[in-house]
């Protein structure tokens, strides 16, 4: 030890690691195209394929089916996790391995009986092309081979394990139904189908993603969707040139006008009810498999702001509610802004009164009013965002500490005044108010730019963001619909239920911007029994 | 211009686009010019100048045959005819937007940013008229029908909080300064010398909606407001007091008294002063582009925006406070006045002749 620490020895070489550039060819096997009629052709390719047995979750299970006394090789390749062993094994293994040496039909072909006698599957599909049977193993099928024949079968066996039906987390209500999508796809568009129980309920399939090609289902009812509208959807769906899709949420960015405004302009809903009311009026959805939301267009703003009870409660409630929500947008996009324009740029407006009271409360606070009011918004976001991240008990611990305790704190310490707490208390609570998580979102944004534009000219600051951000928002389109239809441009639709309620049984008219093939939803008098005589 | 490009508007929005540009004058001195020339008949000048203009109007809608005016200028006195007629209606309102940022800009540095520079106070206004070029007369004259509604709703209000303030006496002598000032008041009809954009916005009509409807009804409407608030005016300032504000409207907001939160209403008067500015500015510029583009058939108008706005700027920059009370000032608008109300009678007679 003492030599050590007089002596100089050359270290010993520590083991490091770092990435270089990967010029190897990524292994991939001869490409094939149809189902060989040699086992071995179509079992190697397989195997090179889904790197077997390297790939530790893929299963490939070889048998032997009797056919007229023949023996021939067979195999099934499926993924372990995806598809469920029982129903492989009761609708695929038990028939092809020991029923198999029943009585064939005159002229029947081996493909033919397999397909037709020895197969008991509802989902059954027979292929020559040999990478569309090999596709969806990744996605619950499973694919089966037997020599001599040129073709295979794909089976649906789907068995994954995965979340139940349950209450949409985001956009709870307190009367209605508390059904909400999961990340299943069939379960989704089973929820959509259940609900509007109609044949004119169309889905179509669509693939998303070169390589993901994650299934998506185009719904729309077609005696009332706009053909054309569809035609836009399927056109863009169709034509996004990327590796994976993912999620929904990744879906909604490919598809929106414009990336770069703060308002979404595609609806993102966990509701089936809040679907199939769009697809009433003519909309089109669009469910992803793997994502709880699916997604609506066209939208408008006024779609953002409204919430499925609204339809749910009567006619005064509802009424009050909307007002309160009203109310509780534009607090939350300029309560702060004003706040600052008026203590820095237009004391003359306000009450004399409220100006001292007002003052006096900012007197001992060492920053100028931005600086105070951006601490308290970017604590408050700070909060907002840990509370989502850490788990729900600590969660509204974290709240209860972090909005009371150091909120009183900062006041006693004067670091802000308790007018700031109000205004950003107020400002808060009024976010939560606003239905749409994605329009919350924006106006989360669309504050901090009112916030420095009021401090830069008060209210002419505030005016000229207001000017500029509805004047974009009018000239926004989400797929070929006007962003602020019905009001600008303006329609033919009604207006007075985008700001206040209507009696449910007013309806009748589908919006019209959206051209539906069928403009009502219901007769002018929607109620007969109260004028048919009996 | 393909039809695809463009933006189509009712007749509704295009009405409301015409009264937010009419009733704008009114925040500025018109009133002013109103009273002193008819005194406190000047509210029976106001509604004079809305029935000859309306009279002028539909003797013009009627020439047209539903055709804008370049398409006119062509037919009628061929492509340099047409050329100069779009040079002049794109230098016109480039000018006056040149002008009103002038304008503009100062009054808000006075009546809200006294501590700020008239140069950043423009850089605003270039902004939000900017992005109001982008967009194009067709979704400026959307938002003008959710504007335009908002804007009247506010002064209507500050009208009726000024309710305790009125005093009756303030009318008489009913005709003023007599019938016949009244009658030979009718230059004030350069409050609705922009009627004429709507003979450039034809294109951007949806099918079957009528130029002539929306024109008349746009008139009427501004009419009945610029006359109403000229009377509710004269009823708060007595004459020859009222005659002597630069800013009528504010000098009525300063005079009501609210009391909750605020103490008085000249918030929506900036809200007021502000909204319509920005239209106001952000109309001529766009249409000074759009004549510029229906002139040359360019393809995209956008690209030119950017060196109107840097004219427009220079303009707002060379004029100050004092040269605009200049009597250059005023014979601009003269002129203005002039070509917006002769120019397309003119056209679309020598048309219809030629036809």
């Amino acid at each position: 030890m003492i030599r050590n620490l007089f002596l100089y020895k050359e270290p010993a070489d520590k083991y490091q690691f770092e990435i270089t550039a990967d010029n190897t060819a990524s292994p991939s096997p001869q490409p094939m195209e149809n189902v060989s009629n040699d086992i071995n052709v179509n079992l190697k390719y397989t195997k090179e394929l889904f790197s077997f047995p390297k790939n530790s979750d893929i299963v490939i299970r070889e048998f032997d089916i009797s056919v007229e006394g023949e023996l021939l090789r067979g195999f099934v390749i499926c993924a372990d996790g995806l598809a469920g062993s029982a129903l492989i094994n009761e609708s695929v293994l038990l028939p092809l391995m020991c029923l198999s040496d029943l009585e064939r039909r005159h002229g029947e072909s081996t493909h033919d009986y397999i397909y037709r006698r020895l197969i008991p599957h509802v989902r059954l599909t027979r292929e020559r092309d040999i990478n569309k049977l090999l596709k969806p193993v990744n996605y619950g099928n499973c694919a089966v081979f037997v020599d001599t024949l040129d073709v295979g079968f794909s089976i649906d066996v789907k068995a994954w394990a995965h979340r139940g039906i349950g209450e949409p987390a985001n956009e709870t209500v307190i009367q209605g139904p508390h059904e909400g999508f999961n990340e299943m796809l069939r379960a989704n568009t089973a929820l959509i189908r259940k609900t509007l129980n109609t044949p004119n309920l169309v889905m179509e399939t669509a693939t998303l993603g070169k390589t993901s090609q994650t299934y998506a289902s185009i719904c729309y009812l077609k005696n009332v969707a706009n053909s054309s509208l569809v035609d836009e959807v399927r056109y863009r769906l169709n034509n996004i040139d990327v590796e994976y899709i993912l999620s929904s949420l990744n879906l909604a960015q490919y598809i929106e006008e414009s990336t770069y405004l703060s308002i979404p302009q595609v609806v993102a809903t966990e509701r089936p009810d809040r679907v199939c009311n769009a697809l009433v009026e003519g909309r089109v959805a669009i469910v992803v498999s793997g994502s709880p939301q699916v997604l609506i267009v066209p939208t408008t703003i006024f779609d953002m702001a409204t919430s499925p009870e609204d339809t749910y409660l009567r006619l005064p409630y509802s009424f009050l509610i909307r007002i309160v929500r009203m109310a509780a947008i534009v607090l939350s996009l300029l309560a702060p802004a004003v706040f600052l324009a008026v203590m820095n740029f237009h004391q003359e407006l306000i009450l004399t009164d409220i100006l001292f009271a007002l003052s006096k409360a900012r007197s001992a606070v060492p920053f100028s009013s931005l600086i105070e009011l951006l601490l308290m918004e970017l604590s408050f976001e700070l909060i907002k965002e840990a509370g989502i991240r850490v788990p729900g008990p600590v969660g509204s611990t974290l709240g209860i500490v972090g909005g009371l305790i150091l909120g009183q704190a900062a006041v006693s310490a004067n670091i802000v005044s308790p007018i700031m707490i109000i205004v950003v208390a107020v400002t808060g609570i009024a976010s939560f108010a606003i239905p749409s998580y994605q329009l919350s979102f924006s106006f989360r944004f669309m504050r901090f730019i009112y916030t420095f534009a009021a401090a830069v000219a008060g209210f002419f600051g505030i005016f000229t963001v207001m000017f500029i951000d509805t004047l974009l928002i009018v000239n926004t389109k989400s797929f070929g619909a006007a962003y602020a239809a019905p009001l600008a441009p303006r329609t033919k639709a009604k207006i007075t239920n985008l700001f206040f309620t209507e009696p449910i049984w007013k309806g009748g008219r589908r919006p019209d911007y959206l051209e539906p093939k069928d403009k009502h939803d219901s007769a002018k008098i929607s109620r007969t029994w109260k004028y048919k005589k009996r | 211009m393909s039809d695809s490009n463009v933006r189509k508007i009712g007749s509704r929005e295009a009405t409301w686009f015409l009264v937010i540009l009419f009733v704008s004058k009114i925040l500025f001195a018109d009133i002013n010019e109103y009273i002193n020339f008819s005194g406190t008949a000047a509210y029976i000048q106001t509604a004079w100048c809305a029935f000859a203009t309306l009279v002028l109007f539909v003797v013009t809608s009627y020439l047209s045959g539903g055709d804008d005016i370049f398409s006119a200028s062509y037919a009628a006195l061929g492509n340099v005819g047409m050329k100069s007629v779009g040079i002049l209606i794109s230098a016109l309102l480039l000018l006056d937007a040149g002008v009103m940022f002038r304008v503009y800009a100062d009054i808000i540095a006075s009546i809200a940013l006294p501590d700020s520079s008239d140069f950043f106070i423009i850089l605003l206004l270039i902004l939000a008229a900017g992005v109001a070029a982008f967009a194009g007369v067709g979704t400026l004259a959307s938002y003008a029908y959710i504007a335009g509604i908002v804007l009247v709703s506010s002064l209507a209000l500050i009208l009726v909080l000024n309710i305790p303030n009125y005093t009756l006496s303030n009318i008489y002598p009913l005709l003023g300064n007599g019938g016949d000032k009244i009658l030979s008041g009718i230059g004030g009809i350069n409050v609705y010398a922009d009627i004429f954009l709507v003979f450039l916005m034809s294109v951007y009509f949806k099918k079957g909606e009528s130029v002539k409807k929306s024109g008349v009804k746009a008139i009427i409407i501004s009419g009945i407001v610029i006359t109403v608030t000229t009377f509710l005016y004269i009823l708060t300032v007595p004459y020859p007091a009222s005659s002597g504000f630069a800013l009528p409207i504010l000098e009525i907001a300063f005079d009501v008294n609210l009391d909750v939160i605020f103490q008085r209403a000249e918030g929506l008067f900036l809200f007021l002063w502000i909204f319509s500015g920005f239209i106001l500015i952000g109309a001529y510029l766009s249409f000074s582009v759009l004549s510029f583009e229906r002139t040359f058939n360019l393809s995209d108008r956008r690209a030119v925006i950017g060196v109107f706005l840097l004219i427009a700027v220079c303009i707002a920059l060379c004029a100050d406070t004092s040269s605009l009370k200049s009597e250059v000032y005023t014979a601009f608008y003269k002129v203005f006045t002039a070509v917006a109300f002769i120019l397309p009678p003119i056209v679309f007679g020598i048309k219809r002749l030629r036809r």
